[in-house]
């Protein structure tokens, strides 16, 4: 893997799935599945409950074992180095994991330190900006609505964004989980510029969504009940 | 290494600023504690003998059921918010993490219970003497204690009535750190030789260090699945 230069415009695979089988319980969700997710790429997951969205993604950010399969992160094996694929990674699943009793700016502090990422308040204060929830950083975060604590929890990806050029590891992959649940239309919109952003500068992003998106560099994964020969789709095809 | 250590700098600092946003639930558990001991004199009488008689069994009993109701929160809350998953993805082992959690628990509930021993056994009229042997022990068992605690939360995350499942994990396997504590303590008391209980007590919970944090980590990634 010779071509992580964010800067170059060459597209590498980030992710590489290969043929994955994960199963809930007994019964076979993904059967196996082909993945690649390139760098410069936002891949959205889209299919009817059951599917195995949730799934796939858990399994990508290693809170589900495989069955059988590989997952590569930038070339590496996920089961020979964690802590590479957990740096790499950000995981933003159906619950945002904030403290009720901490304030957003101390959740997102401490998110980071956990994380090993060196942050200044500026790009703190800036990251919350960029999710448009800047006056709420100083909330405690049980007393948000449902859709402003899912818009503090994506304050992590402009963190990660943000802080990445101060010498701090760069979390290249976004795994998000129906990130639009809840969150209305000045949201969504702010989140799409995010991802367009962190796609534009190497970045990939892998999200599943009900809803319509519109987003630059975009490609389609329709999972149907156990699918195992998925294919990407331009987005005209869908 | 030293990013290990300030990522797990960040853990402990989670958990101690949660601790003390929750301080009613902390004092709480250290009232308890207060309040078993203050039973006794009144139930068995002020006899001076009797009481420090049973003194050292009775701080020890006390201390186990008052980190017993505090075991259930150590990841319910974590669990409930959806902080497991994080706690997943953090880029150390996650059995140094679950460890670091440990460490606040024990500042937090282990710590607070071995401070106030002291004054406690006053009220079961135990001399000052040999007092701090008994309060190296119970730091050293309420980590153990802990740790099983630890363990024991890990794995009945999900379950209804989770309290109770934790009492019946905990109870049997907190018995020798309650034999080798009581033990420890009755001796100093005495004005014995203590050191030879306290190796044992010291050796249980170095066997629980080696075990639970992998055995909790484990169960923290079943819960996640």
């Amino acid at each position: 893997m010779g071509m992580t230069d964010p800067q170059s415009n060459a597209q590498y695979a980030l992710l590489s799935a290969r043929k994955i089988s994960i199963s809930r319980g007994m019964m076979p969700v993904l059967a196996g599945l082909d993945l690649d997710v390139q760098s410069r790429q936002a891949v959205v997951i889209t299919g009817p409950n059951g599917s195995g969205k949730t799934t796939l993604l858990r399994g990508l950010a290693g809170l589900l074992p495989l069955e059988a399969g590989t997952i590569h992160i930038d070339g590496i094996n996920m089961d020979d180095d964690r802590q590479h694929h957990h740096d790499m990674m950000v995981y933003i699943g159906h619950k945002d994991g904030l403290s009720g009793a901490l304030t957003a700016r101390e959740n997102m502090k401490i998110w980071a330190a956990s994380h090993g990422i060196a942050i200044k308040d500026h790009d703190l204060e800036q990251s919350f900006d960029d999710l448009g929830i800047a006056s709420l950083i100083d909330a405690e975060a049980r007393r948000l609505s449902e859709g402003q604590r899912r818009r503090a929890g994506m304050v992590r990806l402009a963190l990660s964004h943000r802080s990445h050029n101060r010498g701090n590891v760069h979390k290249k992959i976004w795994v998000l989980d129906e990130p639009l649940t809840a969150i209305d239309s000045d949201a969504t919109s702010h989140l799409c510029r995010l991802i367009d952003r962190h796609t534009e500068h190497g970045g990939s992003v892998i999200l599943s969504t009900h809803s319509p998106l519109d987003l630059a560099r975009m490609m389609v994964l329709p999972l149907t009940p156990l699918s195992s020969t998925a294919g990407l789709m331009e987005r005209g095809d869908v | 290494m030293s990013r290990l250590i300030s990522i797990q700098m960040a853990v402990l600092r989670r958990d101690l600023m949660l601790g003390w946003r929750g301080l009613a639930d902390t004092v709480a558990g250290l009232s308890f504690f207060v309040m078993i001991i203050a039973l006794v004199p009144l139930a068995i009488g002020p006899e001076q003998a009797q009481l420090s008689l049973i003194a050292p069994a009775m701080l020890w009993i006390a201390a186990l059921l008052a980190t017993l109701p505090q075991m259930e929160r150590l990841f319910a809350r974590d669990d409930a918010e959806g902080g497991i998953d994080h706690l997943i993805m953090i880029p150390t082992p996650l059995a140094l993490t679950v460890l670091t959690k440990a460490i606040a628990a024990w500042l937090l509930i282990g710590l607070p219970l071995t401070l106030t021993a002291p004054f406690l056994g006053m009220m079961l009229a135990l001399p000052l003497q040999g007092m701090g042997i008994v309060m190296t022990a119970l730091g050293i068992g309420t980590f153990g204690l802990l740790l099983l605690g630890m363990t024991a939360s890990s794995m009945v995350l999900g379950a209804k009535r989770s309290g109770v499942l934790i009492a019946i994990l905990v109870l049997p396997l907190a018995m020798p750190i309650l034999i080798f504590g009581t033990a420890t303590s009755g001796a100093a008391i005495n004005g014995d030789d203590a050191s030879a209980t306290m190796r044992f007590l010291l050796a249980i919970v170095l066997v629980l260090l080696a075990i639970t944090p992998w055995a909790t980590a484990t169960s923290l990634r079943h819960a996640a699945e």
